[in-house]
């Protein structure tokens, strides 16, 4: 006597499915990015999400004004990834580069192509992928986090963004990137050249 | 080699740079910044007359990386070059120029045997009044005192010493701060303030909280005060009494946008972003939370909440007064404030002799006090 069975798949639908902001394996997408930057921003970004939530969460992505949702997931640090970023300002900083981005990527698709030096850091020049055979087409990517606070917190650190690249004495165009971990929101917004 | 792998190497050398800084070894930072510089240097070169966008960022780039190995004469004779050569965009002659200023300022503290160090504190005045390196004497000092102030009741607070009302810091508190100021970058006002260590180590050494635990709880404080002194100000200071303190000082630090738009508190070893920004709404924010955490007033039917604006003459904290001269009509040209008892010193000792808003209750012919903030 044979047997029959029936194999019913649960599979999710892609359509349905949120978008996700994938902070794994950076540094193969993104030029600017060495392995161990990227591996730092993830780390980061997984210290300073762990503090509000569990993962994955869904996020808030702002894109000019655009709301969509997307899925950021990480890995639970240990201890002693917590306490490497034990320090609040270089962890919300350095997990801020990696969500936005991440985010900028999945948004856009642009990629961190180039880093150039600043007085007081560096910009992150971003492009299509593959591009950067120098920095005439790019956009500077001016990034910036919250740990905590509301959507409305990262809102107004938004417009205090780009109206530090538009002071800045530079006509680049720009895109300026907040990513609220507690608020669960990122926002994205091109930075207009100035005249 | 092209300019995309001239820049390459620099890039990763400028990665190790930063990465070798944050762990703590400087003198290794500063030779892989120095190496970059040249790569990036070398990139440079490479460039055609063409690519205005990325000569300019590049040359930025070059001289950027030559300040961070410290190299301060290499770095200030490739501005000066780039500048004169007038093949860079203005966007880059205007961050050349900036560059040009923070240099200067380095030797000048390199001169000095000054070394900003993770900790230093910088603060930008921004907007208003202020321009390009200059700012009305009276509101950089005034800022700088209470910055100070904050400093202060921060370290007080850690030590969990008892709740000062009156007077300044204790003076074994006091010797732990050197303020020092320096030139401003373009288009802001700023000054650096540095906490020193105390000469006589050992009478510290039990009690004294670490200079980055201070200063960590410093920016945690004013962050706290500045983007959410409703909720996150109760959770970082649960004391009352020091949270209105800090809400009280914050405010003296918060622009009401005429003499001056935005005070942005940076750590100095890392100044790319600002930590705090105080703006006109800031001040806004703080009066609903320092309403809420000032004490109840017995009610009267009588009662007329007045706001009284005009000159701070006098302040008698132990004797529960101060005194506004006032040339608003229908007040006396002297008006009596009493019952001041939640003033502080240090958040009413900056306003002497200033203009200031002042709210009270006016019952039977007496005003009494209820809050009262500078008016920039």
């Amino acid at each position: 006597m044979s047997s029959s069975f029936i194999v019913v798949s649960f599979t999710r639908n892609p359509a349905l499915m949120p978008k996700q902001i994938n902070l794994d394996g950076m540094h193969e997408r993104h030029h600017a990015l060495t392995p161990h930057i990227a591996g730092g921003y993830r780390e980061a970004a997984a210290v300073c999400l762990n503090r509000h939530h569990s993962p994955p969460v869904e996020i808030t992505l702002v894109d000019n004004g655009q709301d969509s949702l997307a899925e950021l997931a990480w890995i639970e640090p240990d201890a002693r990834i917590a306490a490497a970023w034990a320090n609040d300002i270089d962890a919300t900083e350095a997990g801020a580069y990696g969500c936005v981005i991440a985010g900028v990527e999945l948004a856009r698709g642009l990629f961190a192509i180039r880093r150039a030096e600043t007085g007081t850091g560096a910009d992150y020049y971003i492009g299509p992928q593959h591009s950067g055979h120098d920095l005439e087409s790019c956009l500077r990517l001016e990034v910036s986090g919250l740990s905590g606070g509301t959507s409305k917190d990262v809102s107004r650190r938004l417009i205090e963004k780009i109206r530090q690249a538009l002071e800045g004495d530079s006509n680049l165009p720009a895109l300026a990137g907040v990513i609220g971990f507690s608020a669960r929101m990122l926002l994205i917004q091109d930075v207009e050249e100035k005249a | 080699m092209s300019w995309s792998e001239h820049h390459a190497v620099s890039e990763r050398y400028a990665i190790d740079a930063e990465a070798t800084r944050r762990d703590g070894d400087a003198e290794r930072a500063e030779e892989l910044y120095k190496k970059a510089a040249h790569s990036e240097a070398l990139a440079l070169d490479s460039l055609t007359d063409d690519k205005a966008r990325t000569r300019g960022i590049t040359a930025v780039s070059v001289v950027a990386l030559w300040y961070k190995g410290r190299e301060y004469a290499v770095a200030e004779r490739s501005a000066h070059q780039y500048l004169a050569a007038g093949k860079i965009p203005p966007f880059a002659e205007s961050q050349l120029r900036d560059l040009l200023s923070s240099i200067w300022t380095a030797r000048a503290a390199q001169k000095a045997g000054i070394k900003f160090v993770p900790g230093d504190v910088l603060v930008s005045v921004k907007g208003g009044e202020v321009i390009h390196g200059g700012a009305p004497l009276e509101l950089i000092v005034r800022k700088v005192e209470g910055i100070q102030s904050v400093l202060y009741r921060t370290v007080e607070w850690m030590l969990a010493r008892p709740f000062r009302r009156r007077g300044g810091p204790p003076s074994d508190i006091q010797t732990m701060f050197r303020p020092w100021l320096f030139q401003a970058p373009a288009g802001s006002y700023q000054f650096a303030v540095r906490m020193q260590e105390p000469a006589q180590r050992a009478l510290w050494e039990e009690a004294r909280p670490q200079i980055g635990a201070v200063t960590t709880t410093f920016f945690k404080v004013l962050r706290a005060s500045a983007s959410n002194p409703d909720e996150e100000l109760n959770v970082v200071v649960p004391d009352r009494e020091y949270r209105s303190a800090f809400a009280n000082l914050a405010r003296n630090l918060s622009p009401s946008g005429e003499t001056f738009n935005r005070l942005e508190v940076r750590d100095a070893s890392s100044p790319a972003e600002p930590i705090v920004t105080f703006a006109a709404e800031t001040r806004t924010e703080l009066n609903a939370v320092i309403r809420k955490l000032r004490p109840s007033l017995s009610e009267a039917n009588s009662d007329q909440q007045v706001t009284l604006r005009g000159v701070l003459r006098g302040v008698h904290l132990d004797k529960d007064w101060l005194d506004v001269a006032t040339d608003e009509a229908g007040f006396d040209p002297h008006i009596t404030v009493l019952e001041i008892s939640e003033v502080l010193d240090d958040v009413i000792g900056p306003m002497v002799n200033k203009r200031v808003v002042v709210t009270a209750v006016r019952r039977a012919n007496k005003y009494f006090y209820r809050d009262i903030e500078l008016q920039e």
